[in-house]
């Protein structure tokens, strides 16, 4: 017998692999690792995803496969290998997922990017289920990251179960309050009269484009202007004790304040007038 | 601007005006467009964060085609990782009438077959029933604040409520399947509303290997539901394994000597 020969490759038939998932056959799940490691491998490659996940994605991929098993939706008409590819699209979103709290806290648009590709599909179908279209999906979507990150950064946020599973519970009810308030047909208050949580992203909606600018130039401003403008309107100091506070005389504070409000509302104009940003 | 007109932004900011003189000040053009602006930028800095995360999901969304994946809600919602109204538009009456009777006759059918059942409990699951405690709670849940399924099922699980406790702590355990603690509490008051079956399910799901209060309780209470669920032999295995420094230790060798001796 020939070295060649002698190599016997295991292979098994897609339903002894669905029962040897379902029994917890440890030389079925060998076999499952072996052969779709490289799969795995290239489905992160391709996103340029760097971080050495790949056992991780393969781990939440097979429970969501055996998950299918065991909840009995798992058609049993496709080939194993069809199944798995298609499992692993939600292995994979699991496991960004893991990353996401920390990437709303810092803004990081890459996983945030990686993570609404993956999950928008599921949050417009289920928008179009409660809102009959997927118009206000967007929104819906905005409105949902806004508060989850509300929560983490109040602490409201636990890692117990998976974000996943959290932030479409807040989907749903985005939605349910957006359903009601349809039918109640609630003005928007503002939201100095009423700075309940629940009203600030309607605030920010209606004046979305201006206050992003005025965020954007707010962080472009110098460090005189910074500074009076976080005493005064922040914190709410009054002009005398902003003097006490900076070392200068009152006189100079009320100056600062005038010169760097009009040079904000001028920037201000200037951009809007010709699309700066 | 006047030193006075900046005191007034402020007091606007940190409403030590009332409403109507905010409003009497607004229909005064210069400074109404003045406060207007104070305001957002008093909001930009309340929402800094919120406010960069919009610009990055309207990067985002620039270039994002989406289609609805109604497959994969619905594999969600079969697994239970979401939950779906089925009456998100208002509801469906017939249906609603339908469910409601099969309702009222699956109550009326519970309650003649339960009664039954209690009068022919065996020698075994009478002892055991003896020695079934609730765990004590070591959960915190703020009622008040959070009226979730969370808090609701251990408010009715502390009040000893434990058929209500389930359906709670079930829907909690369905979206939070990593809580371990939970699914103890679950299993056990799934053990006091004579589910034993489910409650043996979530007490082989929780690996005692991993948390030390699991530990100190899972053979204790897995015992118990073989017992329950006429697995004599099974439950006599797990009440041996009860180390001597164990909590249950004496409750478990007092039941074992009982049902030793029948």
């Amino acid at each position: 017998m020939t070295q060649k020969e002698s190599i016997v490759v295991k292979t098994f038939k897609t339903s002894e692999i669905i029962e040897g998932i379902s029994k917890n056959n440890l030389e079925v799940l060998d076999w499952i690792w072996q052969t779709y490691q490289p799969v795995v491998q290239a489905h992160l490659d391709k996103l340029s995803w760097t971080k050495s996940d790949t056992a991780l994605v393969f781990i939440r991929t097979y429970q969501k496969i055996k998950q299918k098993i065991q909840f009995n939706t798992y058609s049993g008409q496709t080939s194993f290998r069809q199944i798995f590819e298609e499992r692993l699209r939600v292995g994979w979103l699991d496991t960004l997922s893991g990353y996401m709290p920390e990437a709303l806290l810092n803004n990081d648009s890459r996983v945030i990017r990686l993570f609404t590709k993956e999950i928008s599909p599921i949050v417009w179908s289920i928008t179009e289920k409660y809102t009959g279209s997927t118009e206000s999906a967007e929104k819906i979507y905005a409105e949902a990251i806004w508060r989850v990150l509300e929560n983490i950064q109040a602490g409201k946020y636990e890692e117990t179960g998976s974000f996943k599973s959290y932030f479409l519970a807040v989907v749903t009810n985005v939605l349910r309050k957006n359903v009601r308030k349809v039918k109640r047909e609630v003005a928007f208050e503002d939201y100095l009269t009423d700075k309940q949580v629940d009203d600030s992203f309607d605030l920010f909606q209606e004046r979305e484009e201006r206050l992003v600018l005025l965020e954007k130039l707010l962080r472009q401003a110098d460090e005189q202007c910074t500074q009076v403008f976080d005493l005064f309107y922040w914190k709410g100091h009054r002009t005398k004790a902003i003097a006490q506070l900076i070392n200068v005389s009152e006189e100079s504070v009320r100056a600062r304040l005038s010169r760097c409000r009009k040079k904000l509302k001028a920037a201000f104009a200037r951009a809007q007038q010709y699309e700066v940003f | 601007m006047k030193n006075t007109d900046l005191n007034i932004i402020t007091d606007a900011l940190n409403k030590q005006l009332n409403e109507q003189a905010i409003q009497e000040i607004q229909q005064n053009a210069d400074l109404g467009d003045e406060i207007t602006f104070a305001k957002e930028m008093h909001f930009v800095d309340q929402h800094r964060e919120q406010i960069q995360m919009q610009e990055t999901l309207g990067n985002i969304f620039a270039d994002l085609q989406v289609t609805p994946d109604n497959t994969e809600v619905d594999t969600l919602v079969k697994e239970g990782e979401i939950e779906f109204p089925n009456n998100i538009s208002g509801g469906n009456n017939k249906l609603w009438w339908l469910s409601g009777s099969l309702l009222v006759i699956l109550t009326l059918a519970a309650l003649f077959w339960i009664r039954p059942a209690a009068n022919t409990l065996t020698e075994i699951q009478r002892n055991t029933l003896e020695v079934l405690r609730p765990l004590t709670l070591i959960v915190g849940f703020d009622l008040e604040s959070e009226k979730d399924n969370f808090s609701l099922g251990f408010d009715a699980y502390d009040k000893g409520d434990h058929t209500l406790a389930v359906p709670y702590l079930s829907k909690y355990i369905n979206k939070n399947p990593n809580d371990d603690q939970v699914r103890l509490y679950l299993s056990i008051s799934q053990l006091f509303a004579g589910n034993y079956p489910e409650s043996l399910v979530n007490l082989q799901t929780l690996d005692a290997g991993k948390n030390e209060f699991i530990k100190e309780h899972i053979d204790w209470y897995t015992g118990i539901a073989h017992l329950m669920n006429h697995e004599t032999e099974a439950g006599i295995n797990k009440l041996r394994a009860i180390q001597p420094d164990n909590i249950h230790f004496e409750d478990a060798e007092t039941l074992l000597m009982q049902i030793i001796n029948q």
